[in-house]
């Protein structure tokens, strides 16, 4: 037995499915417009300290670690809509390099899954290439007045951590330490 | 993080959606079929539950393409430069149990997600990994 899906449903969910940033950011700013946005009020409820980019698209959430570093954990402003989902990337950067990743580094990176999100490269508009790490938040099924303690800002906080301490194992491994 | 073993809570979920699936050991399966198109896909659900801190969600997954060779440089550029609004691509190698290079498009639904919201998600990766797999692989016959 099979489910049946229909037609316009798929091909709505492929255009948002496969896109590529541009029309991600396209559709998410007519989201943008229509609803409220809930991911700072979230965001805010957490506890983490965060400020907006300068280019206004993210909020970002600095970790110190080990050796003086710092690792930035980006959190998209505006979601892409898909069904009932309100889809935030939570994404840093593991890898950057004026040329295009080698084989042996995108081989490690997707072939080793994490339990959550999923690896994949950016080109910005200058020709470098990044390696990003990414997961996905729903913010939808934040309340209306987030508030700390709330399962579901605990899951918001988590999903950062968890984006930092991979993003933090897989720059070591990519560099060799 | 911890894997847990599998949760019943979520088998009741699934079970109260009313969806039509196989048990196959590690896994759930459903079959969808894309309507006005003769266009079907295979979506998995990873029973046990991944964790981490409050985290607690299921892989699901629709296979988008695989082949007997590893994929070159080339191809794994071209697939990681691939966005998506939700989810996104991971690479398998050959294991113990099949013998493919196998490319997934995977999201995750939480454990405590309603039938309502497990439905949605099922749907987006039935429909995308569809997609995909056309994109993928161009000219081919329906595979997955």
């Amino acid at each position: 037995m099979s489910q049946r899906i229909y037609l316009g449903l798929a091909l709505a969910i492929g255009l948002a499915g496969s896109t590529f940033a541009q029309t991600t950011t396209s559709t998410a700013t007519t989201t943008a417009s229509q609803e409220p946005n809930l991911i700072e009020a979230g965001l805010k409820a957490t506890g983490l300290n965060y400020a907006k980019t300068t280019s206004g698209l993210s909020y970002s959430v600095d970790f110190d670690h080990s050796g003086g570093k710092t690792r930035r954990v980006l959190v998209a402003i505006t979601p892409t809509k898909l069904l009932k989902v309100r889809s935030h990337v939570i994404y840093t950067t593991v890898w950057v390099g004026d040329q295009a990743p080698s084989g042996e580094i995108l081989a490690k990176v997707m072939y080793q899954p994490k339990k959550y999100g999923h690896f994949y490269t950016f080109k910005d508009t200058e020709g470098k290439y990044a390696v990003r790490f990414g997961v996905n938040f729903n913010s939808a099924i934040l309340s209306s007045s987030p508030q700390s303690g709330e399962a579901t800002v605990k899951n918001l906080k988590d999903c950062i951590l968890f984006v930092d301490q991979v993003g933090e194992e897989t720059s070591k491994q990519l560099s060799g330490q | 993080m911890s894997q847990d073993g599998p949760s019943p809570e979520f088998a009741a979920t699934l079970k109260s959606s009313g969806k039509a699936m196989t048990d196959s050991g590690k896994f759930y399966t459903l079959k969808y079929t894309i309507s006005e198109s003769k266009r079907k896909q295979t979506v998995y659900i990873r029973k046990s539950p991944e964790t981490y801190l409050s985290l607690k969600g299921h892989e699901v997954f629709g296979l988008v393409w695989e082949g007997p060779t590893e994929p070159t440089a080339e191809k794994l550029l071209e697939w990681s430069q691939r966005r998506f609004g939700v989810g996104g691509l991971v690479c398998e190698r050959p294991s113990e149990t099949q013998t493919q290079f196998r490319v997934r498009y995977r999201l995750t639904v939480a454990d405590s997600a309603t039938a309502a919201e497990l439905t949605e998600a099922l749907e987006i990766v039935a429909a995308t990994s569809d997609d995909v797999e056309k994109v993928l692989n161009p000219g081919a016959e329906d595979h997955f």
